[in-house]
């Protein structure tokens, strides 16, 4: 072995806790983002494979009811290449073993074999037999949720009437990867479940004989998707079509790709902040390591040792750390790949998910790190190579102390002598101080941006549950019901207070951009669902025109006292012309709010409801729901209580769980940024701090000389950590501002104090280190040794 | 820093002058100066280290250049070993002009013609005593075995110890070693014996009489320590910047004959 190599391992066994510092914040910076960007580009294979091999649709279209004849014309249409129609209804099942009843979504499936679009991935038994009218396949996310086993038996109403099927197989759709009930806010497979059945089964229940209801259409290679969607809606316009959509706003799409979004945003923006600390701190780290080295680096240069050999020598050093520190971090980004994507698995329903590490990233994490350690390299030795090997094998010259404006500041605050030393060597050596100062901060930086998702998310939960959610219950209408309802819902015993709700889905126009989604009318009173913005304000529903969402209102290039084109895409389809009056910076980023009685006069009909929320005796809530669902015009009723638990169960769960991962890693990076930055700055002041002790500064004295400085650097670097902070995490929320949810921009006191907290500890724990150094420091060896 | 050759140097004193070529002609001359000069900024002091000097060495001498602190011997040293270039003047290795070579042909001349001793030894901590040596002989190309060097130095039984374990006459020999593996033609010493007790000097100055009688190096000790410069062929004495005086050893002494 050549000598150099081995003193390239002596090196690493006498460096071994610096270099396992490096090393830690090196695997922390790659593994979050190895783990970050892996999950979400397998998610993004993972559901392409998915989309392809089930033929999930390009477009959709949902309508009032079309005769099956009506589809011939679907085949003349040249951007179609292939389309499939069935029947899409609301039900209502009642599980044998369950007290109460959930919402649901009853498919149709061809008469014979699966279906041609969107085709239904059996997991466990079968496809009900051929049309067969007692069988059907359930959602394994339902069936997992309700305890749902092959050969159960579960009712079902449609329409009023009561059916009793047998589960004969269990299955997963490229529609339904997210499942959401229709209208819902969040995934809750205990409230909601998709059954399929056959549609023979499906037609008599539901009047629909020899008729459909919804369409799916895969498009031809390389066709238009507007000008398909164009003439489906206007073939489909007079059978009470809700308008065709694109995949992209098919409702599960467009939450996977919502979530994908937050995950790649959250899992790409911290990460690379992250990561690019990490490199910066590796650099700096690896750069002073190096140039303590100066005597040794000269005296190689005076035997001959040329440039390369040398730079060689620690970009070997370099390298190895940095690889070490990257192999580290990608096994464990995919060993905790795995773990994320099996709770992805738990909400995003895939036939089988795998979870891969692109070639780009890993190659991507290892150019950083590496790239990071040969810049140190060159930092760190570029210096001391200039100089003529003579003067650098000489003790670097004492710095050019002299007495400066400042001079005059230390003292006037009379200071002693350790404390003046302090702050002389601080402030002139300002590219050293500097250099731990950013350290510092950026450890302060990421301990923010790990841990100030939970602010968001508590902010979130408070604006959407404790603020705006004031209900127990929300129970939607088959069918747009009349004033009399409210007296109807006050007659049910237990029944304290009711809101009543419209909802109208349309066509929203603003010049060339159009969006379909459902206007929701409400009371001038709404105690029950306050409108309450980000900030956790109220806003008042203006009496005329309309009340949206800032985001929206950006999506659509509106602005306030713009006039907005509703076309309404039931009943009489009117297209009204209405002002926006009001904007609203809200959670959930897509809503439009009208005065109910002003929604009525538009539409040229008597004020209706399709929904209510209910504030209820509580103790009466199991007569209440069962009142209400007995009821034929009742479609399902929803409990705030289920809402909340599912929140927390998949939204905050999921960014609970990053920022767990987050903050362990913020912390490991504050740690190894402080422990490093004390080890330098006694290696740095070997000579200097022997010299005192054997001057008569006791051990505490020289510690003291070493921790205050420590010390006035953290304390320095805590308010700009902060900052930085603030402004990381700032990026972060905004690059994830989208439309079906909002995050809060919120850091809280609280989560400031923690990062002050952690680095404090940090430098406490140093401080031991550093008076333990000192203490077994053999200061006469060291004024001798010069190398 | 090195200041310009341009900027204006305070008159040379005239024994400066003198060229140095009593000695006689018995083998070639390894090193010719001409004209030295070397000035540096020390902060925001200029330090006019070398003035004008004129010196001739040659091959198999044994060469003590004597002078106080801040005389200027250990600018020169560095100087004729490729350290450090002159800010005026010439020094020539042979035919080869080290004032006019680039950093990467001092880097060559040292790699292949030097060796270093340093007061503080600047061994590799991290090395063995071997592996100190080892170092050396794995660029050089016709090195001794590093075994063979350490035993030179007589330190054999002590070739598998650290720096830290070996004491400073020890260190210092170790340094000597792994500066004649390479069997250089030219061995430079800066004040090899400042930092030891005089026994142990006495035992390292031993070491260089052998190398210096064994393989016919030019050894050039720079030392404050007048009592060396009794074991040498030539004695130069520097003040200020410049030689003084040379003086010839009718008998050299043996070290172990020396006393300070």
């Amino acid at each position: 072995m050549r000598m150099l190599d081995r003193k390239l391992i002596r090196d690493f066994v006498s460096m071994k806790w610096q270099l396992l510092a490096i090393v830690a914040v090196i695997a922390c910076g790659i593994s979050t983002f190895v783990l970050s960007t892996s999950t979400v580009a397998s998610l993004e294979t993972t559901r392409s494979q998915y989309y392809a091999r089930y033929r999930f649709a390009d477009v959709f279209c949902d309508l009032k009811r079309a005769p099956e004849s009506v589809a011939l014309q679907f085949a003349a249409i040249p951007e179609v290449g292939q389309y499939e129609t069935r029947i899409d209804i609301p039900i209502r099942i009642e599980i044998p073993f369950a007290e109460k009843s959930v919402q649901g979504l009853a498919l149709s499936l061809p008469n014979e074999g699966n279906s041609q679009l969107n085709e239904v991935h059996i997991r466990r038994g079968r496809l009900p037999d051929t049309s067969s009218s007692s069988e059907t396949i359930v959602s394994e996310a339902f069936a997992a949720a309700s305890g749902l086993q092959l050969g159960d038996k579960i009712q079902v109403t449609i329409y009023g009437q009561q059916y009793s099927l047998f589960v004969v197989g269990i299955a997963l759709s490229p529609e339904f990867i997210y499942e959401i009930a229709p209208g819902g806010l969040l995934p809750d497979s205990r409230s909601f479940g998709v059954i399929w059945l056959r549609r023979s089964a499906m037609e008599g229940s539901t009047k629909l004989d020899g008729a459909f209801n919804h369409v799916s259409f895969l498009l031809a290679r390389n066709a238009s998707l507007p000008s398909a969607i164009e003439k489906i809606d206007s073939i489909l316009k007079p059978y009470g079509s809700l308008g065709a959509i694109a995949r992209e706003d098919q409702r599960s799409h467009r939450f996977v790709s919502s979530e994908m979004d937050e995950l790649r945003n959250m899992g790409r923006v911290a990460p690379t902040i992250f990561l690019c600390v990490s490199s910066f701190l590796l650099n700096m780290v690896l750069a002073r390591m190096i140039s303590s080295q100066r005597e040794q680096i000269a005296a190689l240069t005076a035997f001959g040792f040329t440039t390369w050999e040398i730079s060689r020598f620690f970009l070997k050093f370099a390298w190895s750390v940095a690889f070490v520190g990257a192999v580290v971090g990608l096994g464990l980004g995919f060993y905790l790949g795995l773990g994320l994507t099996e709770m992805y698995s738990r909400f995003f329903h895939f036939p089988s998910f795998t979870f891969h590490v692109p070639w780009s990233i890993l190659l991507l994490a290892i150019v950083l790190s590496v790239g990071a350690a040969s810049l140190a390299v060159a930092n760190g030795i570029r210096g001391i190579l200039l100089l003529q090997p003579a003067e650098a094998m000489r003790p670097e010259p004492p710095p050019r102390y002299g007495s400066s404006t400042l001079d005059a500041l230390w003292q006037s605050l009379k200071l002693s002598t350790i404390p003046k030393m302090v702050m002389r060597h601080t402030w002139r050596n300002p590219k050293r101080s500097l250099m731990s100062l950013v350290g510092i901060s950026l450890a302060v930086s990421v301990l923010i941006l790990g841990s100030f998702m939970q602010d968001a998310i508590y902010s979130l939960f408070e604006t959407m549950f404790s603020q705006s959610r004031k209900y127990d219950l929300q129970v939607t209408f088959l069918e747009p019901q009349d004033s009399a309802t409210l007296h109807e819902l006050y007659s049910i015993e237990g029944i304290m207070e009711v809101n009543l709700i419209r909802a109208v889905p349309i066509r929203a126009r603003s010049l060339h951009r159009d969006r379909l989604l459902s206007i929701i009318a409400i009371d001038s009173k709404h105690d029950l669902s306050p409108l309450v913005d980000l900030q956790q304000q109220q806003a008042t529903l203006p009496a005329d025109g309309l009340l949206i969402s800032r985001k929206l209102a950006e999506v659509l290039e509106l602005q306030m006292g713009n006039t907005l084109t509703i076309e309404v895409l039931e009943g009489k389809r009117m297209t009204l012309d209405v002002q926006v009056s009001k904007l609203i910076d809200d959670a959930a980023g897509e809503t439009i709010y009208i005065n109910r009685n002003s929604l009525a006069t538009l539409m040229q009909e008597s004020p209706s409801a399709t929904a209510a929320y209910l504030r209820i005796d509580k103790r009466l809530r199991q007569s209440v729901i069962r009142e209400l669902e007995r009821r034929p015009h009742v479609s399902h009723v929803v409990e705030t209580a289920d809402l909340k638990q599912s929140f927390l169960k998949t939204i905050a769960e999921n960014v609970r769980r990053m920022r767990s991962i987050n903050l362990f890693f913020s912390i490991i990076i504050a740690i190894g940024v402080i422990y490093s930055t004390a080890r330098i700055s006694i290696a740095e002041r070997s000579r200097e701090l022997a010299t005192l002790r054997i001057l008569g500064f006791t051990h505490q004295e020289v510690t003291s000389i070493v921790v205050l400085e420590l010390a006035v650097l953290t304390l320095c670097a805590i308010p700009i950590g902060w900052a930085i902070g603030y402004g990381l995490s700032y990026m972060t929320v905004n690059a994830f501002d989208r439309e079906l949810f909002r995050m809060p921009f919120v850091v809280s006191i609280s989560t400031y104090a923690f990062a002050a907290s952690v680095v404090l500890a940090a430098m406490t724990a140093a401080s031991f280190l550093i008076y333990r150094f000192i203490g077994k420091m053999n200061f006469v060896d060291v004024l001798k040794a010069r190398d | 820093m090195e200041v310009g050759s341009n900027s204006s140097l305070p008159a040379i004193p005239p024994f400066a002058k003198r060229r140095f070529t009593l000695s006689e002609k018995i083998s070639p001359s390894v090193f010719r100066a001409q004209q030295l000069t070397k000035v540096y900024r020390v902060g925001e002091v200029i330090v006019y280290a070398l003035r004008g000097i004129e010196l001739e060495l040659f091959a198999g001498e044994f060469v003590v250049i004597l002078g106080p602190s801040g005389s200027g011997k250990s600018t020169l040293l560095n100087i004729l070993g490729g350290l450090d270039t002159p800010s005026t003047g010439t020094v020539k290795y042979f035919d080869h002009d080290l004032s006019l070579a680039s950093p990467a042909e001092l880097n060559a001349f040292r790699r292949k013609h030097v060796g270093f001793v340093f007061q503080f030894y600047n061994l590799i901590p991290s090395l063995t005593a071997l592996e100190n040596v080892s170092l050396i002989t794995e660029i050089a190309d016709k090195p001794f075995a590093a075994e063979e060097a350490l035993a030179l130095v007589g330190l054999s039984h002590r070739q598998h110890h650290f720096p830290s374990q070996l004491s400073g006459g020890e260190q210092q020999r170790v340094a000597i070693a792994r500066a004649i593996a390479k069997r250089p033609d030219v061995l430079l010493c800066d004040e090899p014996t400042g930092a030891l007790d005089v026994q142990t000097g006495i035992t390292v100055l031993e070491t260089l009489k052998k190398v210096n009688e064994e393989q016919k190096t030019l050894t050039v000790v720079i030392t404050h320590n007048a009592t060396i410069a009794e074991m040498a062929d030539r004695v130069l004495t520097m003040r200020d910047g410049a030689l003084i005086k040379e003086e010839r050893n009718v008998s050299k002494k043996s070290p172990v004959e020396l006393k300070w």
